[in-house]
């Protein structure tokens, strides 16, 4: 066995990125570290302004020319990828990593046709001629479930609704083989009843093909049963990692638990309120000086205010979680007890 | 698409028609007799009369009308008094002339427009992109009548590089053709530019922050797929619109160029004539120029859907 | 799926967060300040040529043709022995004079067709619209230039031709205005509780419409001197001797190699009036935050 094969297909260690803003520096990700094994998914969960969908771009390299700040490393089966500029980068985007992004309707180019934004980087990649190109195109397109696709590679993007979009836009991404993929909130710009539809396209394809896959979304209930892992993000951070049934089951963070209570659920009675998070994620300009997630927290007391809660283990198999008075402890029952009480 | 078409073109015929009937009345502004007034030295009672009868203008205005609107529809656009050749022939003679004229300032304004335009984009306050900016703020203030008699004194003056007038027709000689139309085209051309380079420039920076793009770079495209592919081509359709807008101060400026360097094309038949007092021209060249006015703007609209896709299937 | 916990879409927290002072009103900078200043010394200079110590604009005097700048002639004489800076500056007269009169006939007819078109929409709409197009459908010099060519030239003619050409452009923009601000609450609020038409229309959306329409019609004064420049090219404007930028640019191009000072000058003094014009108008534009999309 080589070092690449021995190495986890992706090691990112301590990736930090920030802008420089005219606010002053915004910590969009502020420290994150992870591993994904080949052919494993890891879902990505965190409220808007969480900093997932920088942490996504930021693993690929695909980031805005200037005003970027970043740090950290970022391993592809062994090299480290962090430090490659765009020509080095280019030779790894769109044939072992690929990206999903978020809302179809403006992802694809309105003024070319289908088939030629599913077979441009795929002759480019593989050489193939351009009826192998368009061969495969077709097929690509009847695997993501798009009757007719001879007629669809004619056509240009505004003459498919958006869910025939996504799946475009799938095909797009799957059209080299890629060992990674990237899926930057596939499913939010879509109608609910599409939404599931793709998702277990995307899980389908990514088994059949044992390509590995980053899900961010932010909304739990997307990642249950579709993923393997989940980390949850807060303000830039990953404060809880565990295999997505533990994280459902045996959840450490508040913030975790908060997110978990607002999945709706089929069960409920009707009119069931939801439990929304009090308050809105911090300026990540200014983030507070303990655990982000303190001002928000129902747990929270002065040491939370005060430190920052580093990650650490729970005791269970691949879980860790950043919180001084976790759920389900009694340090936390305590916690939560003596805040009621000065409370009322 | 064709009922589009064919909407287009029934706008087309009312506003033919008003515009015909603004031109006809121009005749009726003259002071005085017209037929005094267009024979001026050469008038005699004869004369006059021939003319009087000739051009109805014993009748009433709308008999009058009725039968030159029908010289027209027929291709009949009068007569010059001076030489007694039919309109129609001196503005088939004029008009190549002004054609050539007006794409080759075109093709140069674009050629020049989209690089620079391009650039400043990708590389927004950088020192081109300011260079541009200003200089195209200026030459908004620089009339073709500034700008063309500027480039004479640098480049026929000063450098003694290009003629200043004179014409060679490009059947005769393409390369004296050209040469001579260098200096008129470019200063057509300079007019033009700054509206193109703004336009591209604010297409290109709002395309650029669109989401295809990122995209086309996470496949891995090189550079100049992305840019040309993915963000040039989609912002190039506003422009196709500009040139359409332009083409009205670009008709008048094109009067002008003519006239600084003495091309034979329609502006100069056009403002000779009104020198030579030989109105019945002016009022068929100023038709001429009317309605072809009228007829590239349709054009730009038909053609419009069938460049962009998106507006092809709506 | 659940939006509950969803608090913004994807905006990042930074830009979600309340901004932390309002916006401040944009400065006008100083180069409009600039730019105003040269409009106020050339409007000065042209009001008060009688009373500069210049010779007159005609005036052959015994200076020598076509000297340079000397302490008599600051920007030196033509061909003809003339003085350079009093041409210049008696030919700001009908530059200035063209150029607001015919923008000031143009706002008043266009103002008034505009209002009634976009006020009372229908019919008047149609009608008004249709004309201000046919009007649109000449390009400009063209038009201009016939007009004059039949009513013969004249400071009066051109005026006239010119507005001609004003009217078009000023009608839609006026329009356009118009039906914006009619959609407002306030002015739909007046029309309820039964206030007349014409109350309406000078109470709630005239004083709406004027700030707008103004900063394009200086805009529009510098396209009305560039073409009024244009016509005196061609001959067709004031004629000579009676200087213009217009006719002195034209006899310039013809002395180029000799003395290039004449078609400098006016050059120089329409090319700076027509860009502070220019800059001035952008900037107040910016300032009255007239959507272009309404326009």
């Amino acid at each position: 066995m080589t070092a690449a094969e021995e190495s986890p297909l992706l090691r990112v260690t301590d990736l930090t990125t920030h802008f420089r803003t005219d606010r002053g520096l915004m910590r969009a990700v502020d420290g994150v570290s992870f591993t994904l094994e080949r052919g494993r998914t890891l879902g990505v969960v965190g409220e808007s302004g969480s900093g997932k969908t920088v942490l996504s771009r930021s693993v690929m390299g695909l980031l805005p020319r200037g005003d970027v700040v970043r740090g950290g490393t970022v391993q592809y089966a062994g090299e480290d990828i962090s430090a490659l500029d765009e020509d080095g980068l280019r030779r790894l985007w769109g044939r072992e990593i690929a990206m999903v992004f978020q809302d179809p309707m403006t992802s694809l180019n309105p003024v070319v046709r289908i088939g030629r934004q599913i077979t441009e980087h795929l002759r480019l990649h593989t050489g193939a001629s351009r009826a192998d190109a368009r061969a495969k195109a077709a097929a690509l397109l009847k695997s993501v479930g798009i009757p007719e696709p001879e007629r669809r590679l004619r056509e240009y993007p505004h003459q498919l609704s958006g869910g025939m979009r996504q799946r475009v836009m799938i095909a797009v991404a799957l059209a080299t083989g890629p060992r990674l993929l990237l899926a930057d909130e596939p499913t939010t710009a879509l109608d609910v009843t599409v939404q599931a539809q793709i998702l277990d396209l995307l899980r389908a394809q990514q088994r059949q093909r044992d390509m590995a896959m980053i899900l961010v979304t932010h909304d739990l209930g997307v990642v249950a049963g579709r993923t393997d892992e989940v980390a949850v993000m807060y303000a830039g951070r990953v404060v809880e990692r565990a295999p997505t049934r533990t994280l459902f089951t045996n959840m450490r963070m508040p913030y975790t638990e908060a997110l978990v209570r607002s999945i709706p659920r089929i069960a409920d009675p009707g009119h069931t309120r939801l439990a929304a998070i009090p308050g809105r994620p911090p300026d990540m300009t200014r983030p507070p000086a303990g655990c982000r997630f303190a001002p928000r927290c129902a747990y929270a007391r002065d040491k939370c205010r005060a430190e920052q809660p580093p990650l650490r283990e729970s005791g269970e198999p691949g879980h860790t979680f950043a919180c001084w008075y976790p759920v389900g402890t009694p340090e936390g029952a305590a916690a939560l007890e003596r805040n009621r009480k000065e409370a009322s | 698409m064709l009922r589009l078409a064919l909407k287009k073109l029934a706008i087309l015929v009312p506003v033919a028609l008003a515009v015909s009937v603004l031109t006809f009345l121009l005749m009726n502004l003259l002071p005085g007799d017209p037929a005094y007034t267009i024979l001026g030295s050469r008038a005699t009672p004869q004369s006059v009369a021939e003319l009087t009868a000739r051009l109805h203008l014993d009748e009433p205005v709308w008999t009058r009308y009725s039968s030159w609107l029908g010289g027209v529809l027929t291709g009949d656009l009068g007569q010059s008094y001076l030489n007694y050749q039919p309109a129609s022939s001196l503005i088939g003679h004029a008009l190549p002339v002004t054609l050539e004229l007006l794409v080759l300032s075109q093709v140069i304004a674009l050629a020049l427009a989209v690089p620079l335009g391009v650039y400043s984009a990708r590389h927004p306050r950088g020192w081109v992109d300011r260079i541009a900016s200003t200089v195209s703020f200026g030459t908004l203030a620089m009339p073709p009548y500034m700008l063309g008699v500027l480039l004479v004194s640098v480049f026929s003056v000063g450098l003694k590089a290009l003629p200043a007038t004179g014409f060679t027709p490009f059947g005769d000689d393409p390369g004296l053709n050209l040469r001579s139309m260098v200096l008129p085209s470019l200063t057509l051309a300079l007019g033009s530019l700054a509206v193109y380079v703004r336009l591209l420039r604010t297409e290109m920076i709002s395309t650029l922050q669109q989401d295809f793009v990122t995209v086309a770079r996470a496949k891995g495209l090189p550079g100049r797929a992305v840019l040309w592919r993915h963000t040039v081509r989609p912002s190039m359709f506003s422009l196709v619109t500009a040139v359409g807008i332009n083409l009205g101060s670009l008709i008048g400026g094109a009067f002008v160029v003519e006239y600084i360097f003495a091309l034979p094309g329609v502006g100069a038949l056009t403002l000779n004539s009104i020198f030579q007092r030989d109105y019945l021209v002016v009022q068929a060249c100023v038709l001429v120029v009317a309605v072809g006015y009228v007829l590239v703007n349709l054009l730009v609209d038909l053609l419009y859907p069938i460049i962009d896709p998106r507006v092809r299937h709506v | 799926m659940s939006e509950t916990i969803v608090l913004t879409k994807d905006v990042p927290a930074a830009a979600a967060a309340p901004d932390d002072a309002a916006a401040p009103r944009r400065r006008l900078g100083p180069v409009f300040w600039v730019a105003a200043g040269w409009l106020a010394l050339i409007v000065l200079a042209a009001a008060l040529a009688d009373l500069l110590p210049l010779s007159r604009p005609g005036d052959l005097g015994d200076a020598m043709p076509g000297a340079g700048p000397s302490a008599g002639h600051l920007l030196g004489t033509d061909d003809l022995g003339r003085d350079l800076l009093s041409r210049v500056i008696y030919g700001a007269r009908v530059s200035l004079i063209v150029g607001f009169a015919s923008i000031a006939v143009g706002l008043a007819v266009g103002g008034v067709l505009g209002l009634l078109a976009g006020y009372f929409r229908g019919w008047v709409d149609a009608v008004i619209t249709a004309a201000a197009n046919v009007l649109l459908a000449f390009p400009a010099l063209v038009l201009g230039l016939a007009v004059v060519t039949f009513l013969g030239p004249s400071l009066p003619h051109v005026t006239l031709a010119i507005s001609l050409l004003a009217i078009g452009p000023l009608t839609l923009m006026v329009r356009g205005a118009t039906l914006m601000f009619s959609e407002r609450e306030f002015v739909l609020a007046s029309r309820l509780v039964g206030a007349r038409t014409h109350r309406t229309v000078l109470r709630e959306v005239l004083p709406n419409v004027v700030p707008s329409a103004l900063s394009l019609g200086l805009v529009s004064v510098a396209n009305a001197m560039v073409a009024e420049g244009g016509l005196s090219f061609l001959g067709l404007s004031v004629r000579p001797p009676d200087p213009t930028w217009g006719n002195m640019i034209a006899e310039g191009s013809a002395v180029l190699e000799r003395t290039p000072a004449v078609a400098l000058w006016p050059a120089v003094a329409m090319f700076l009036t027509v860009l502070s014009l220019n800059y001035v108008g952008d900037r107040l534009r910016g300032r009255f935050d007239v959507k272009e999309g309404a326009l």
